[in-house]
């Protein structure tokens, strides 16, 4: 799973201050639901949050669905200037700034109903093989441990159906995205796996902006300023609350 | 364009556009084959493609629940140029399709999908179907096929057109210059050979063509002229025929007449063929009634008959004419080349006929003169008797002397009378009354008639073997015949003083015609191909006597008419030929057998008759007992005669050593040659007879058996000498030969072996 921020990316022919209210910021997601997505209600749950604290903040925007490789390449070498559903990461901090978060989101397991996997720790993971996205990031220490029995996949979606035909014992994941994978799996396994009670993280939900924008550091503090008014006037729980619940 | 009206070109052309047409069809086909074997191997090679690049990928995107990277899978299989559906159906439910519908899938591939999670531990994951349409394989070849036909016919086409102005120019307008060439010259008229119309003559197939009808027509040419000659030679030698020769189709109409036969045939002038003239018909000679259809000599000879010098009375109805005396001759032609059934020859003997018509009735007057010369002495001793007997009688008061004396004269009277009824008999011609007799009985009556005749000087005997034995002919011709043949030898012991007997013996003879009668028959197919062993049996009547016998001329004209070897006053050189003609009429035969110095023996050989008035039918042969290699010395000193034993007694099983002469025989004893019985001549020149052969070999092998072999028949035992032995009469038959060897040997085995 990545770690994603959400970034206002700002282009550069739109740098001009006179311009910035009338250029819109185009923000870059990835495939990553119920967090961002091309089919779903508002492109998720975060390209509406950001571009709905970005509006209260004064800014228009529009957003684009790309692969995450396409996204960090392009931010990185100065294609794309803000970039939503970003987890932090020392590494991109160096280039982007992180807004504050928007959202929590705890990394679970999950196993097929009925089995009796126990998982409480690293260690006890052991045993079992696990689904893993490519290139995914979940956990330092997770990610880091290489006598785990890691079965590589390209989609959460593909591990939570192996798991739930027995082809993995375990796979891990956002609680949200499990959930949202478990309900619209083209399989219908709702009733074959479990979302297991053990935590391994719990990673905040961030928009991040180029350095290298002109004005980066005010767009993020302004995002920041409204951010905090719609969570002190409740208006971003219901928005959360509309993505989380309602699909 | 020059020559599409000619029919050879034309067939030529047609059948190299059929022929290519076909070779077009056969050899696009196989390209055809190829394209489409082709095309098949690229499907084959589409579904190894998924075999190859697609299904890990597939399985471990299944395995992997990857169904992104499954649709891209499919599409990547559905991309192949000929796969019209694909069809993966995963082991978990789902389903991916690709299909064209309008596209109907020809092959099918299904491949199970599977995953090997560890080794050995295999999950199926799903079913891959492929299926492949070979429409694309199809409409490549539908394009080819007009291309193929059309490029390889019209090829041809084109080379046909060309091959067939070729042949017109190189051959078809010379043949037409042959063709009119030997119609306008046919063989055998005008010269001309016949040539091509070419600048250079490369002794090619026409070269070839044109020289062999030159040569064919210049032989026919030769052969015509040959032809012609020979049927003018023909036509020669028939027009100069005193014979009538008509040949005979099956259907007995005349295909081949010369001059002659026209004019006997009372000058028919149709063109051949036509059929014998309706008013032309055969008469019986003596009795010159029309003879019956079965007897009728033209159906006779058309059924198969070969006619032998029989003698008819030619007569054309309504002609008022007498016709005239004919003799006719047939031969039956088997294996014909063309539709001659028979030939018949026709000789007019109306001369001859006659004549010997006024010869038999002047023999019979002169036999008669010397009947009555040699009777007058016995007429005159009984009219003497009767004149005495009368005169003593009228002269006799005693009444029984008297009517002794009278009963005396009517004996004589009786003899006398008996005596001159005979006499009328015999001057009586009773023709063609043939009827079958004993022989014993025929010699009764003759003895009775021949006896007043004959000098007391001379002893006749009459023997005869079997009393039962018949012969079938006129009788009263028969009793004619003999009296010659008796009156014949007389005359000859009486001129020449020497001889005193004259023997008339009879016997049967039992052998094939053939061998019997001249060899009139001798190569007759007919009677080669006859294998039955069937043959009429015939009664031999024969007078020896033992008179001077004939020298060689005088033996071979003894039948001719009017040779005569008695004084012109005497004779009239009729009598033998008389009986020539009464024995072959009869159809038998004569036989001379004269020895000069010794005697003379004649033969007449005659049908045997039956109780029931009619000719013997052919009795079957007896098989002559073969021999078991027994050698015989065969002496003779006929060098024909010789050859002819030396081959029969061979077939009859014996091995034969044979001898020209009684001194070459004793030379061949002399030279050690080992022989078991002695078959040997009685009269053969030198000093060495039979007789005299016999009794030197005797000398020497006291038992060896001797058969004495004949044709005078008048040898007595005082003749034969120290050897009495059997006489066999040549020619004598194969049956008899064998009996006779048989016999002898085994009486000498008998007396070896005691």
């Amino acid at each position: 799973m990545k770690a994603s921020v959400v970034l206002a990316q700002i282009a550069a022919a739109f740098i001009a201050t006179a311009g910035f209210a009338e250029s819109p910021l185009t923000i870059v997601a990835d495939e990553w639901p119920p967090f961002s997505g091309e089919a779903l209600p508002e492109r998720g749950m975060s390209v509406d949050v950001i571009s709905t604290v970005l509006a209260h903040a004064g800014y228009t925007s529009d957003a684009q669905i790309l692969p995450w490789a396409r996204i960090m390449s392009g931010s990185r070498d100065g294609q794309y200037y803000i970039v939503g559903s970003l987890f932090f990461e020392e590494e991109i901090a160096d280039y982007m700034i992180y807004s504050d978060p928007f959202f929590t989101t705890q990394v679970r397991f999950v196993h097929a109903a009925g089995t009796d996997h126990v998982v409480s720790s690293l260690e006890a993971l052991a045993p079992y093989s696990i689904a893993v996205g490519d290139g995914f990031l979940y956990q330092r220490d997770f990610d880091k441990a290489t006598h785990l029995n890691k079965v590589v996949v390209t989609t959460t979606a593909q591990a939570v159906q192996m798991v739930a035909f027995g082809r993995v014992d375990l796979t891990l994941d956002s609680e949200d995205v499990l959930r949202f994978t478990i309900a619209n799996s083209p399989s219908d396994i709702s009733g074959k796996v479990e979302i297991m009670p053990y935590v391994l993280a719990s990673h905040d939900i961030h928009m991040a902006v180029r350095r290298s924008l002109p004005g980066a550091a005010g767009i993020v503090a302004d995002f920041n300023a409204a951010l905090a008014a719609m969570k002190s006037d409740g208006s971003l729980d219901a928005l959360l609350a509309k993505h989380t619940h309602g699909g | 364009m020059i020559g599409f009206d000619r029919k050879l070109g034309r067939r030529i052309v047609a059948l190299m556009l059929v022929a290519s047409a076909v070779l077009s069809i056969f050899a696009s086909t196989v390209q055809l084959m190829a394209y489409y074997q082709r095309g098949v191997e690229r499907v084959r090679g589409e579904f190894n493609v998924v075999e190859t690049s697609f299904r890990t990928g597939l399985q471990n995107a299944l395995w992997e629940f990857n169904f992104a990277q499954v649709e891209v899978l499919a599409d990547g299989i559905f991309a192949q140029q000929d796969i019209s559906a694909v069809t993966l159906v995963a082991t978990t439910g789902q389903r991916f399709e690709r299909s064209q519908p309008d596209l109907p899938g020809s092959m099918t591939e299904t491949f199970d999908l599977i995953y090997e999670r560890a080794p050995g531990d295999i999950v199926p994951v799903g079913t891959l179907t492929v299926k492949a349409s070979l429409e694309n394989v199809y409409s490549q070849i539908w394009s080819q096929v007009m291309v193929l036909l059309a490029s390889n016919f019209g090829k041809t086409l084109a080379a046909s057109l060309v091959m067939f102005l070729i042949f017109e120019r190189m051959v078809t307008r010379h043949l037409l210059s042959i063709a009119a060439s030997v119609r306008s010259g046919p063989p055998g008229t005008a010269k001309g050979d016949i040539a091509l119309q070419r600048r250079n003559h490369p002794d090619d197939e026409l070269d070839q063509i044109v020289d062999a009808l030159n040569i064919s027509r210049t032989e026919a040419q030769k052969a015509n002229a040959h032809n012609t000659v020979l049927r003018k030679r023909l036509e020669t030698v028939l027009d100069t025929a005193t014979s009538g020769i008509i040949a005979l189709n099956a259907d007995a109409q005349v295909i081949m007449v010369n001059p002659t036969a026209r004019h006997l045939l009372g000058g028919v002038s149709d063109a051949v063929p036509f059929a014998w003239p309706e008013s032309i018909r055969f008469l019986n000679a003596d009795t010159l009634i029309p003879l019956e259809s079965s007897a009728d000599p033209v159906r006779r000879a058309l059924s198969g008959h070969n006619l032998r010098a029989e003698t008819h009375l030619l007569s054309r109805r309504g002609g008022g004419e007498t016709g005239r005396y004919v003799r006719v001759e047939s031969k039956k032609l088997d294996n014909l080349r063309d539709d001659i059934s028979t030939v018949m020859v026709i000789d007019d003997v109306s001369v001859q006929e006659r004549n010997r018509q006024v010869v038999e009735r002047k023999s019979r007057l002169d036999a008669l003169g010397q009947l009555t010369g040699g009777i007058a002495h016995d007429f005159n001793n009984l009219l003497a008797s009767m004149l005495y007997a009368v005169d003593l009688a009228r002269r006799q008061p005693d009444p029984d002397r008297r009517d002794a004396l009278l009963e005396i004269a009517g004996s004589s009277i009786d003899r006398g009378r008996e005596l001159t009824s005979r006499l009328l008999a015999f001057a009586k011609k009773q023709p063609g009354l043939a009827g079958s007799c004993l022989v014993s009985d025929v010699f009764a009556e003759f003895e009775k008639l021949v006896s007043p005749m004959i000098e007391a000087s001379l002893i006749v005997r009459f023997e005869n073997e079997d009393p039962g034995l018949r012969v079938y002919c006129d009788h009263t011709q028969l009793e004619t015949a003999l009296m010659n043949l008796v009156l014949n030898s007389r005359d000859a012991i009486f001129r020449s003083g020497k001889g005193n007997t004259i023997t008339i013996r009879a016997r049967s003879v039992a052998v094939p015609q053939a061998s019997v009668l001249s060899a009139v028959d001798d190569g007759d197919p007919s009677q080669e191909d006859n294998v039955i062993p069937s043959a009429y049996r015939y009664t031999q009547i024969s007078v020896t006597d033992n008179g001077p016998g004939m020298d060689e001329e005088t033996r071979v004209r003894a039948t001719d008419p009017f040779f005569t070897t008695k004084d012109t006053n005497s004779g009239t050189g009729l009598g033998l030929s008389i009986v020539y003609g009464f024995v072959r009429q009869s159809d038998g035969d004569l036989r001379i057998y004269s020895e000069k110095g010794v005697g003379t023996t004649i033969s007449i050989i005659l049908p045997r008759g039956t109780q029931d008035g009619i000719r013997e039918a052919e009795m079957p042969l007896e098989i002559p007992a073969e021999g078991h290699g027994q050698t015989v010395l065969l002496v003779e000193d006929e060098p024909d005669l010789l050859s002819v034993m030396v081959a029969v007694i061979e077939d009859l099983g014996f091995v034969v050593v044979q001898a020209r002469s009684g001194n070459e025989a004793l030379d061949i004893m002399a030279a050690g040659q080992h022989f078991d019985v002695l078959l040997t001549d009685v009269v053969m020149p030198g000093k060495t007879g039979g007789f005299e052969l016999a009794r030197r070999m005797r000398a020497k092998r006291p038992d060896l058996p001797v058969i004495y072999m004949s044709g005078y028949t008048g040898f007595t035992a005082q003749e034969m000498g120290e050897v009495q032995a059997p006489i066999l009469q040549k020619p004598s038959p194969p049956l008899e030969l064998a009996a006779a060897l048989n016999k002898v040997l085994a009486a000498g085995d008998i007396t070896e072996g005691t």
